[in-house]
Order: structure tokens, then sequence, then C-alpha cells
């Protein structure tokens, strides 16, 4: 599965709610979460539940991405779009049982 | 250190504080809502009911806001409670956004209404809001612990309350209900349960506060 194209279709929908100088780029080196990122709480926690939805519909299954666990490392997987990439294969992969 | 003397709702909505940085330095005020702005709850109001509208998702009672409705809301319930505070937030002069708490006993307190509405100072200012808020419970209220109540999808928020000590308390699965213009995410069983997000009761005692500064 092409994580970073969901990762980009994400951005291209949570993007048609954004003004123009609030669009997010598609770039794997985006901020996501924490300094320098251009999206607030709720464009964060937006864009999170759009890759689960979209997730789900290539996977048919639910994964959760922001939970517990994702809050528990020391290096935060939101941190930018590549890091969220990593975070997302490796719960694919732990799903699939690889 | 200083003693810090203790202080009742009604006094701490008499001042404005400073918000500090981890160097000290000023980076935003706290400017609460009381008796004195009555006047002014108008020209504040407005901007309120637009932030208001768009953090709805994160309440467990959503409508849709409206400018007298905010009005009613702040001088029937906010300003003349003395079991809540309400701070506006001031960045260089800008209001951006209010933060507060609710539910004040002499026991505890519950963290209410954060809203960063605009954008301006720094990324992590609202760390320092929190951070400040806090500390005015524990140092002035003298509360024995803070609770914080959210959405467990709002991990923004949720990563803010965990770096300065909170530990979850309790998570309930949800069940939303609507009608045309009100909602309602009503604490349920699992099978009931209609949304993937559960509620959460974070914890906040003073031994296990890490303030920022």
């Amino acid at each position: 599965m092409d994580v970073l194209k969901i990762l980009f279709d994400s951005i291209d929908e949570l993007n048609l709610d954004l003004d123009s100088e609030e669009k997010i780029l598609k770039d794997e080196n985006t901020v996501v979460f924490g300094e320098n990122s251009g999206l607030d709480s709720i464009g964060l926690v937006n864009f999170i539940t759009i890759i689960e939805e979209r997730l789900e519909e290539e996977t048919g299954h639910f994964v959760t991405i922001a939970d517990e666990r994702a809050l528990s490392f020391e290096d935060s997987p939101f941190k930018t779009i590549s890091t969220l990439r990593n975070y997302i294969e490796m719960l694919l992969n732990e799903q699939q049982g690889v | 250190m200083p003693q810090c003397v203790h202080k009742t709702v009604p006094e701490l909505k008499e001042d404005n504080i400073d918000v500090r940085c981890k160097e000290g330095k000023i980076i935003a005020v706290l400017k609460p809502l009381n008796t004195k702005v009555l006047s002014l709850v108008e020209d504040f109001a407005a901007p309120m009911t637009v932030w208001r509208n768009k953090a709805m998702g994160f309440f467990k009672t959503g409508f849709i806001a409206t400018t007298e409705r905010t009005i009613s809301w702040l001088k029937n319930s906010v300003i003349p409670a003395d079991n809540k505070l309400l701070f506006l937030i001031y960045v260089e002069d800008n209001l951006i956004g209010h933060f507060g708490l609710c539910n004040i006993t002499s026991e505890s307190a519950e963290l209410d209404n954060a809203i960063r509405g605009e954008k301006g100072g720094k990324s992590d200012l609202f760390d320092y809001v929190e951070n400040t808020i806090l500390k005015i419970a524990f140092d002035e209220l003298k509360v024995r612990c803070i609770y914080g109540r959210l959405f467990s999808n709002n991990f923004p928020a949720m990563s803010l309350h965990k770096r300065l000590g909170f530990i979850e308390n309790s998570r309930s699965p949800l069940k939303l209900v609507k009608n045309q213009t009100e909602w309602e995410y009503i604490e349920c069983s699992p099978e009931e349960a209609n949304v993937r997000f559960q509620y959460i009761e974070l914890i906040l005692t003073r031994d296990n506060f890490k303030p920022f500064n």
C-alpha cells in the first residue's frame, strides 16, 4: 500500500477546507505537529481523522493513529509527513503480522 | 521562594496575569472576564462565537453558537460565577483565544474552554498558557487536583496535558445523539457506542505537576 499517496490525498481533502494561505504542502518534510506546523489543533485532528478514514477504505480495518502509544514516543510520529508515514507503515505491518 | 497566598475566584478575576515562557519573557497576558468588562462583552463575543463554532467538535455538547448566545453565556454564566474563571488571551494587545477553569471548589478545578482562535505569538504559546493556569489553580486557589476532560482524538491537547503531568483517570465510550440544531456525546456502554473516540478524564495532582517554568 502506498501510504504516502494516502497522506497526500488526505492533504488534498484537508486543504479543501483551508484558506489559501493556510493550505499545507504535499511534501514529506511538511511539519504536521509542533513548532512550524501550519495546522492548528482542529486542523490536526481533522487531518488524522481523514487519514484514518482513508486507511479504513484501503484496508477494510480501522487503524487508530493517534492513541496512547503514539503519544508515548519521545520523537512524535506526527512531527512530519515522513515520520507519520513511517509510523503508519509500522502500524499496518503490525496489523498484518509482519 | 515566596509564600503564595490563597486567593478566591472573585479575587483572581480582578487582575491580569502574565504568561511567561521558559526564559521568563512575557509572551501573553491573561485578562479575566469580570464585571469591569461587562460593557465590552459585545466586542469580543463576535470573534468568540466564530471560534466556538469552529471548535464545537471538541465539546461534549454542541450547538450553533450565535453572538447573542455567546453574550448571554458570558453575562449570565461566566462573569458572575464564583466557581468559574475564563481568561481572554492577548498577545501584544491582540485577542487570540481563551482558556479557563470551571467547577472550582476548595479541593479541585477543571480545565475549561481552551480555544486558540487566531494565529499569533509563539507556536507553543498554549503550552505556557495552560502551565500558567495550572500554577494559578495550585498556588493561588490551592486546589489539590485538576481535571481535564476531552475526547481521545484530541491528541494535541492530550499531548500537552500529559507533558504537564496529567494521567488518565477514566475512559468512556460515547454515543452521539443529534437533533436538528444541537448534539450531544453521551457516555455509554461499549455496545452502544457509535463514534470511534472516547471521553477521557485526566487528573493532575500537585505532586505530579511538571511545570514548564
